[in-house]
């Protein structure tokens, strides 16, 4: 190749290598998805999904080791718990082998009745006390194995054991020697929570290398099966899922294009100057995004892909519409008008975006804009350089021009299904993809694992939360203590199955006084108990620790929040209560909803006050989704009306605008046509792949309006259009088969709507003048 | 969470039926007892205990039929029927809601249960699995004494004693690791 030291691609060289430098150096991937969603939400709906995303339940981690017969499995499961917690990667690890007897824990034993929720006065009567030991005696009677002897000395109400009971959710793991075991005894279960964020996926990428590498060394440990499910382990592999799709797809869609268009060119250094424009839009727009926006989002390299193929396109044109021994600016002189205008419909479309109030929207817009048009510029002023006169494609496709000779039954047909495609949309109310998790990876196998584990653990979900807030830790607690009646009060008539609620755990030190105060004095205890002792068979003296410890009772210091975090209990409340500022908020996760409307209603009364709010997590990022869809569809329209404008002053002719508008736009209509009885939902990538095929459609119909009368140009047109849609079909064909929800989206709408595109702008327009 | 003493609490006292026995070696005589398919015979129970003034009293019906099915019936004090059957663990006492369990969510009951099917199976190996078993001197008939091996059952269970002639078991004894125990004598049934 013999280059001319022109200062144009001396220019283009030294921006290539600056901006490829400042990419290589700045370019920053994010792939957290809240970070894409607007921030318009209220401020208590941030905090929450702060707390959602970074909170304790996001970095749990559940674990299943199977494998083996259950001894050895919860030998394992020990060897586990205690590799991990020797670790320092968690600051929580529980597999049921936790001790929870008097002596093991003596703090909580010794404040039972302060945080027992039935201690009040009649509690401690004679009558109480009576039916409490007849329990005791029944116990005594009808078990082989008594309780120890000290334990039930010193409480003889059980209040210790009914406090632990009292915390049980409904549905707790089975047991097997000691340790958490799924019901059919087959594995054994852990949980853990993690220090590093959820989101910090290379923290929690030691976190997996840890459990990889301890199973795989500790003999203990083999040679049996770990499997684990998080929040943290879903995003992780959601990355490394589409990472590993979008490397294997565009090797493998780079290999083809590159094969084919040599197929087409015969000429390897007119394939690899077709590629220019490409690398230097991209280039250019992600250095644009990084500078703006300090980093780029996943989705926005994702759609900035699909810019392929239209930035492919138009070297395309300009090879395509070379004669032989013509000079390359020439050609490009010919065909600049309509390359022109074609930018300019396309960029228009995605300009309307950069006016949005949504980070992500005015991203996308401003990568396409600014990608596309540098790769024109590049097309205009950079190719016909370094493309010398002699070379030409040589074509041999010409068996093919008699098929793409316009028909009248194909154009009355294809305008038929453009208008039944019309009225089917108008008329059809599901068009849309309402459930947001739906963009995430297919994870068929891991969200099954996680429901499994969380059903066998009892753990809740994490959708529907009430959120209460309060001034105080104490404050708090007291305003959780008002609900919990009315929460009771749901579970009773089977609104929800259970919820979780701090207090549940620790009462407020209001509470704990008042309980204390219910405690009688040594003296009244004693006769009491004397009475609850007539006519049953213990000893007179088996329970004189009984008093002992109720009178030890009325004199401790309220328990504080932040002691009982200290406790073994302490760890499991750490997801129900946090504090954001000087504010204290509890959640409360609600667990099986059945009537979702009872609840609201029944909460409005509480919720009034503006300190408890219910919240469903998924419908509100649902409808933060949904919202961001709707506005890009209103600015998609206004996009519409503005490339419409631009088509009527670039071709000063009605009737000339209509015939490149409607063709697009009929394509477009077909192609969602097409989605939707393919079965697709339609969401945002597959709102802006559209607005990518209107530009390519655009481009299509623009080159075919011009010159109606000349039939070489025609040929080479058809010949241009022809090597533009196999291109862009054969790159999102392949990405249409992706399994990433978001590739095949976009890739099944850029296939189809490339090949409708192409079929429009051949057969839709009747031809002005015939050529042959 | 853990509550061990629920699983106490849940520990049910579950009687050999009478069977033939002889002066051979533990796995001959523990072999001889699998010939048994079905049991039905009188108990009566004496439980102490350092809380109790003094000893309880219990009687009632015990009921085994082979491979997996137990029935504790107490007549006295309470009308009470304990039924394992497999897995499950049903509780029936008068005027109350019966309950049901799993036997495998109480740890130290599945153990102990396991071996007295062991025993009444007459699977010798199943039953060393659980515990140390020895053969002690006894004046007319056979005794043996199981010792825990697990220690999570030896922090409730100290050691069990089996008693019997060559008519079958006519005694079995729990010893708790807590302190009292609990005696039970069986007369055959009709």
């Amino acid at each position: 190749m013999r280059l001319r030291p022109h200062p144009w691609i001396l220019a283009w060289l030294v921006l290539l290598a600056a901006t490829g430098t400042y990419v290589a150096s700045h370019a920053r991937l994010v792939t957290d998805m809240s970070q894409f969603l607007p921030t318009g939400a209220s401020p208590l709906q941030t905090i929450l999904l702060e707390q959602v995303r970074t909170g304790a339940a996001s970095r749990l981690l559940l674990l299943a080791v199977d494998g083996a017969e259950p001894v050895k499995l919860a030998q394992a499961s020990r060897e586990l718990r205690r590799r991990a917690e020797a670790s320092g990667l968690f600051d929580m690890v529980q597999n049921g082998a936790e001790q929870w007897t008097p002596a093991q824990q003596p703090l909580l034993f010794s404040y039972r009745y302060l945080l027992n929720d039935r201690v009040d006065a009649v509690y401690f009567s004679s009558a109480s006390l009576h039916a409490a030991l007849q329990r005791q005696l029944r116990i005594l009677t009808s078990s082989m194995v008594a309780l120890p002897l000290n334990d039930v000395q010193a409480d003889p109400t059980s209040a210790y054991l009914d406090y632990l009971l009292s915390l049980r959710p409904p549905s707790s793991p089975e047991q097997q020697h000691d340790v958490w075991f799924s019901k059919d005894g087959t594995q054994a279960l852990l949980v853990a929570r993690t220090v590093a964020p959820a989101f910090s996926l290379e923290a929690q990428q030691q976190v997996m290398s840890f459990l990889g590498s301890v199973m795989q060394q500790d003999p203990l440990l083999q040679p049996l099966h770990l499997q684990f499910s998080g929040p943290a382990l879903f995003a992780q592999q959601a990355k490394d899922l589409i990472a590993g799709e979008v490397s294997r797809i565009s090797l493998l869609t780079t290999v083809l294009m590159l094969a084919f268009l040599t197929l087409v060119f015969r000429n390897l250094s007119l394939v690899l100057l077709s590629a220019l424009p490409l690398v230097s839009g991209l280039l250019a727009a992600v250095a644009v995004v990084t500078a703006w926006y300090g980093a780029l989002h996943g989705i926005t390299l994702a759609f900035g892909a699909t810019l392929v193929g239209v930035a492919v396109d138009y070297p395309t044109h300009l090879f395509a519409h070379k004669a032989p021994q013509e000079a390359a600016a020439l050609t490009m002189a010919r065909i600049w008008p309509t390359l022109r205008l074609g930018l300019v419909t396309t960029v228009i479309g995605y300009f309307a975006m950069l006016f949005s109030d949504f980070t992500g929207l005015v991203q996308l817009g401003l990568f396409a804009c600014v990608g596309l048009t540098v790769a024109v510029l590049v097309t205009r002023w950079l190719l016909p350089l370094l493309v010398p006169a002699s070379w030409s494609v040589r074509w041999r496709g010409t068996a093919l021009d008699p098929l793409l000779r316009p028909r009248r039954a194909l154009r009355i047909a294809l305008w038929l299904v453009a208008g039944a495609a019309l009225l089917f949309i108008l008329g059809d109310r599901q068009i849309w993809e309402e459930d947001i998790a739906s963009l995430n990876p297919e994870q068929k196998a891991q969200k099954n694992l996680d429901r499994h584990l969380r059903d066998q653990l009892g753990a809740p979900d994490t959708r529907h939360f009430i959120l209460v807030s309060a001034a105080s830790d104490e404050a708090l607690l007291q305003r959780s203590e008002q609900l919990r009646p009315l929460l009771d009060a749901l579970v009773n008539d089977g609104v929800i199955r259970h919820y979780e609620i701090i207090s549940r755990y620790l009462a407020s030190q209001a509470r704990q006084r008042q309980r204390q105060q219910a405690i009688p004095a040594v003296d009244a205890l004693a006769a009491n108990l004397r009475q609850g002792l007539a006519d049953l068979p213990f000893r007179a003296d088996a329970f004189a620790g009984f008093v002992t410890a109720a009178q030890a009772s009325r004199q401790l210091p309220p328990l504080t929040l932040a002691e009982f975090r200290r406790t073994a209990l302490g760890q499991q409340v750490d997801n129900l209560v946090f504090r954001h500022g000087d504010q204290w908020f509890g959640l409360v996760p609600l667990v099986n909803i059945s009537d979702y409307a009872a609840l609201e209603q029944r909460l409005a009364t509480m919720a009034a006050a503006q300190d408890v709010v219910l919240l469903d997590l998924k419908a509100q990022s649902n409808q933060l989704m949904s919202g961001y869809r709707d506005h890009a569809l209103g600015l998609a329209a206004i996009g519409a009306v503005g490339i419409f404008l631009a088509l009527l002053l670039g071709l000063r002719s009605l009737p000339g605008a209509l015939r490149v508008f409607l063709p697009t736009a009929a394509a477009a209509l077909v192609t969602t046509l097409c989605l939707l009885l393919l079965g697709e939902r339609l969401h945002l990538l597959h709102l802006a792949s559209l607005l990518l095929v209107i530009g390519i459609g655009m481009d299509y119909s623009l080159f075919f309006q011009r010159h109606q009368d000349a039939g070489e140009e025609r040929a080479q047109t058809l010949r241009a259009l022809l090597i533009c849609a196999m291109t862009t079909i054969l790159v999102f064909g392949i990405l249409a088969f992706a399994v990433t929800p978001v590739l095949h989206a976009i890739g099944l709408t850029v296939s189809l709507g490339t090949l409708l595109s192409f079929l429009y702008a051949v057969y839709s327009a009747p031809r002005v003048a015939a050529a042959d | 969470m853990k509550i061990r003493s629920l699983g106490c609490l849940l520990l049910l006292a579950w009687p050999w039926p009478l069977l033939a026995a002889d002066d051979g070696d533990i796995t001959a005589l523990l072999a001889r007892f699998a010939q048994h398919r079905e049991f039905v015979g009188e108990f009566k129970e004496y439980k102490t205990s350092g809380l109790l003034a003094h000893t309880l009293e219990l009687e009632g019906q015990l009921i085994y039929r082979a491979p997996a099915y137990l029935e504790k019936h107490i007549h006295k004090p309470y009308d009470e029927r304990q039924i394992i059957d497999g897995d499950q663990v049903i509780l029936e006492h008068a005027g109350e809601p019966r309950r049901t369990l799993s036997l495998t969510s109480v740890p130290e009951m599945k153990i102990v249960v396991d071996s007295l099917r062991a025993t009444l199976a007459g699977d010798a190996a199943a039953l060393r699995a659980n515990y140390r078993v020895q053969k002690l001197a006894q004046a007319d008939g056979w005794h043996l004494r199981l010792t825990p091996r697990d220690a999570a059952v030896e922090e409730s269970v100290r050691e069990i004693h089996i008693s019997g002639n060559d008519i079958g078991i006519r005694e079995f004894r729990i010893v708790q690791t807590a302190g009292g125990e609990s005696r039970v004598v069986i007369a055959p049934g009709s």
